[in-house]
Formats: C-alpha cells, sequence, structure tokens
C-alpha cells in the first residue's frame, strides 16, 4: 500500500500496534500457554471501527465498539481453550488464523489518515506501566504461578481456568486496542494482520524477553526498526522470523534479560 | 476438623487406596507412614481434591469436600504441601510466599509482613531475594513449607514435610509444625513421611499404610509394636 509518512511516524505506528498485540502475548504466556493467533483480535477490532468509522461513527466511540468486540471474542476463546494442554491450546489458537485471513476492510471505507502514532504510542506506554503493576500485583502472582506450576497454584487457591480465560481476554483487548488504533494509521491494511502480525508479535515477546512486561515493548521498537529500515523493510516478516528462530537458540531470556542480569548483580 | 471416612481411590483396575479412615482434630498432628508405594501421597492428593474418590468421604470442619477441585478445597481451609516442592522456580523465595498468601486477600504492606513472618519462621529471610530454583534442597523444602503456612488455613496436608532435611533444619521445623498445631485456636496438621520415627516426638496419632492398606492406627508406642507393622514395614522389633 501507498503512502507517505516519514520512517520514524511509521515506526512509531509500528512500535505501538506490535507493542500492543506483543503484550497481550506475554500476558498469556504467563499464564503458561502459548497465543499464536493474539493479531486476529486485533484484525477483528480493525474490521468493527473501520465498519463504524465509515458509517460516520464518531472515532472514540467506534474505537471503544472495536476494542469492546476484540474482549469479548477473546473472553469466548479463553473459555473455549483454557482447560486445554498447553499443545492443545496453542493448536486451538492456530484456529484465529482462519479470523485474520477472512477479516475485509469495508467496502467504500474511508479512513482517517492523519498519521499520527501518538494515540498508539501513549497506548502502549501506558500497558507497558499497567502490564508492570499487574505482574506484582496478587492477580498478576497467581498468573505466573499458574504458568509456572498449575498443581502448585491450585493448592493454595487459585483457579487456573479463570486465571487463563482473564489472561486471553486482556491479550484480546490489549490486541483489540492495536486494532482498532490501527485503523487510523495512514498505511493501514487489514490484511497486514495475517499471520504478519502474529510473527511480529511473537519475534517482539522472543526478541524483547518474556521475563518482565519490558521484553515486548524491546522486541516491538526492534521489530519497528526493521519494518522500515532501508535494509530490511522489504522483507520485514522474515527478518522477524529469522529473529525469532536466533533469539531462540542464543539469547533464550530475550534481550531484556541482559539487562535484569546486571541490574542484580 | 479433617475426617477421612473409608475412602479408597482406584487407577484403573488397580485400587490405590482400600477403605483408609482416619481424622485429625484442631490442634493435631496425625503422621502417615508407609514405605514407598503404601500410599502415602495417594491419600494426601485424595483429600486434596486431586484424585477423584472411588468411595468413602472426606470432610473438613464438618463439610464434606470430596469431588472439589483442588483450588475450591484450598478456598475451604487445607492447605497442600507437596512432595516434589512444586515451587514457582523464577519466583523468590519471598515471591512464593506473597503467592501461598494469595487467598488471604489482606492489604499489600499486611501480606508483605505475614510473608516475612513465614519466611522468618523456616529460617529463610536471608534467602528471600534468591530464586526458588537456586536454592538447596533443604531450603526448597523449607520454603515449600513457609508457602503452605503463608494461606494461614485451618488445615494443612503436608506430604514429606522432613524430606532432604539436616539436623538443625530438622529440630526447627519439627518445632515449627508442633507451634503451628497450636496456635490460631489450633490447626489439623497430616503429615507423611516414610520414616516412621519421624512421627515419634511429632505427631498425636500415626496410621500405617502397606499397599494402599490401613495396617495399623493409634499413638506412636501402639503402632511400633503391632505385628502387622513389624512384618510389613519395620521387619524388625522396632529399637531407637
Amino acid at each position: 500500500m501507498q503512502h507517505s509518512v516519514s520512517p520514524l511516524v511509521e515506526s512509531l505506528w509500528r512500535f505501538g500496534i506490535v507493542g500492543l498485540i506483543g503484550l497481550g502475548v506475554w500476558i498469556v504466556l504467563r499464564s503458561g500457554r502459548v497465543m499464536l493467533g493474539n493479531a486476529a483480535f486485533a484484525a477483528i477490532a480493525a474490521a468493527a471501527t473501520a465498519a463504524l468509522v465509515a458509517r460516520g461513527t464518531a472515532d472514540i466511540i467506534a474505537v471503544v465498539a472495536g476494542v469492546l468486540a476484540a474482549a469479548a471474542c477473546g473472553a469466548l476463546f479463553g473459555v473455549a481453550a483454557a482447560r486445554a494442554t498447553s499443545t492443545g491450546f496453542a493448536i486451538a489458537s492456530l484456529a484465529l488464523w482462519a479470523v485474520e485471513l477472512s477479516m475485509r476492510a469495508p467496502a467504500g471505507a474511508v479512513l482517517r489518515s492523519q498519521g499520527s502514532p501518538v494515540f498508539v504510542v501513549i497506548a502502549v506506554a501506558g500497558a507497558g506501566v499497567a502490564a508492570w503493576f499487574y505482574a506484582r500485583s496478587r492477580h498478576g502472582r497467581a498468573a505466573a504461578a499458574v504458568g509456572q506450576d498449575e498443581r502448585a497454584a491450585q493448592g493454595i487457591g487459585i483457579d487456573p481456568v479463570r486465571v487463563r480465560v482473564t489472561a486471553v481476554t486482556v491479550g484480546a483487548l490489549l490486541a483489540g486496542v492495536a486494532g482498532s488504533l490501527s485503523v487510523f494509521y495512514p498505511g493501514f491494511d487489514i490484511t497486514a494482520y495475517r499471520l504478519h502480525g502474529d510473527i511480529a508479535a511473537f519475534a517482539a515477546v522472543v526478541l524483547g524477553g518474556a521475563g518482565g512486561a519490558l521484553g515486548p515493548l524491546v522486541g516491538a521498537a526492534l521489530v519497528a526498526i526493521a519494518a522500515v529500515a532501508p535494509v530490511t523493510k522489504e522483507h520485514a516478516t522474515a527478518v522477524n522470523a529469522v529473529a525469532l528462530l536466533a533469539a531462540t537458540i542464543v539469547l533464550p531470556g530475550g534481550i531484556a534479560s541482559i539487562f535484569s542480569r546486571a541490574a542484580r548483580r | 476438623m479433617i475426617e477421612i471416612q473409608e475412602i479408597g481411590v482406584a487407577f484403573g483396575g488397580v485400587k490405590a487406596l482400600d477403605k483408609i479412615s482416619v481424622s485429625c482434630g484442631a490442634g493435631r498432628i496425625v503422621g502417615v507412614v508407609g514405605p514407598s508405594g503404601s500410599g502415602k501421597s495417594t491419600l494426601l492428593d485424595a483429600i486434596s481434591g486431586i484424585h477423584p474418590l472411588a468411595s468413602g468421604s472426606v470432610l473438613l470442619g464438618g463439610i464434606r469436600i470430596d469431588g472439589l477441585a483442588p483450588h475450591v478445597v484450598a478456598r475451604r481451609g487445607l492447605a497442600r504441601m507437596y512432595q516434589e516442592d512444586r515451587l514457582f522456580g523464577r519466583m523468590t523465595a519471598f515471591e512464593n510466599v506473597l503467592a501461598g498468601a494469595y487467598l488471604r486477600g489482606e492489604a499489600t504492606g499486611a501480606l508483605e509482613s505475614s510473608a516475612r513472618a513465614a519466611l522468618e519462621s523456616v529460617g529463610m529471610n536471608e534467602r528471600r531475594d534468591t530464586y526458588a530454583w537456586d536454592l538447596a534442597a533443604g531450603e526448597r523444602r523449607r520454603l515449600a513449607l513457609a508457602r503452605s503456612l503463608a494461606s494461614n488455613a485451618p488445615a494443612l496436608a503436608l506430604d514429606e514435610p522432613l524430606r532432604c532435611l539436616d539436623g538443625s533444619e530438622l529440630d526447627l521445623v519439627r518445632a515449627l509444625l508442633v507451634r503451628v498445631a497450636s496456635e490460631s485456636g489450633g490447626r489439623a496438621i497430616v503429615i507423611s513421611d516414610r520414616d516412621i520415627s519421624a512421627c515419634e516426638e511429632l505427631c498425636d496419632r500415626v496410621l500405617v499404610l502397606h499397599a494402599g492398606k490401613a495396617i495399623a492406627h493409634g499413638t506412636f508406642d501402639e503402632v511400633i509394636h503391632d505385628v502387622d507393622v513389624r512384618d510389613a514395614y519395620l521387619g524388625v522389633e522396632w529399637s531407637q
């Protein structure tokens, strides 16, 4: 898609979108499950928001509606898949790719193209701070406990199904924020969520590190830079895939783990 | 407090537990002993809701808890310590105990204060910022106990809480269990151990299991002189 924004603006947009979807993936991962289709919730939100904007609905209402639609779909998926084994859950999340593939922007949707990434950057920064506090909260510890040892978590009164449904819903909500706001991205293309969105989000989590909320944001920044850098932009998805593979092998704790190790010394 | 009434557990066609009955009142410690594979952990798993019962019932404070999910059993007031530690490895010792206090629903300050007290009680305060996976075996055991105690549950099912502990650690944990049983109006504690001598000064009653069956039940002195216990478990006459 042809659009003219500066590389800086484009990279900020991408940082926000990938960061939000990646934070959603991280929250689900923290509860012990691998979510391979979180970008589907972004696509759902984008489709809903685009449809409403195209009909003349106020932007803010369209965005909120899109986010709520994504969160509701996330809750439904969570209820259906929360009892599955870790392998079963990952496979079930692949079904969300069908959602990504079927999403279309509404015909005749002439969308705003302000090009300002300020809201999505504020959203991802806010989500990052909220995720940092959440990880230290009672419920955040409960989610981590379920992710690390489900039976031990049950032994201290934590309901793993409820924790996972909540994690998937919150993850979908964050992806929904990304999707709804992306409608106002000058280069908005709903088909960009098809697999590319999932690979970018997953690369952000693995590359940045899944140990804390900072990891997905560090990873999202790298993914965003790779998407606009002249050397890599033409093959951004392939670069993400290679980075994902390389980080898994060379730096399994992600880049953020280097910072946390240094801080502990 | 805890009443186990003729419970049976079966895995396929294999009877893992057969009509086991035992009760543990508030302020009491009951020991479940027997060789490996006798059904000790299965018994604790059954009362914790991990294994479904084939027969019988489990009551906690007079209310049936069999058939409930493990997290619901914990919410009803039975805290669990597992044979394999099952610590949260990527959390520090302090965070493990904080997680153990999940059900207390206290404000952060009070919660952290309780967690510090629980760590202190097992002599682990100096290791509070160490990740659980970096702890030594005895430390892991003490931390697992602290995590169970942090819930403040009125009943505790502790699977081999004395395993991997050396002399001073053993004294500390034994004294702690006796104190915990008597505090807060009295807590009911069921512990398991492979070594019957662990129950000598600790347990009010001892249940001896062999191949999923109860072969003796009584005070420590009664069970060690039981002929069935000698034949199936001790092998020789008991001597200190």
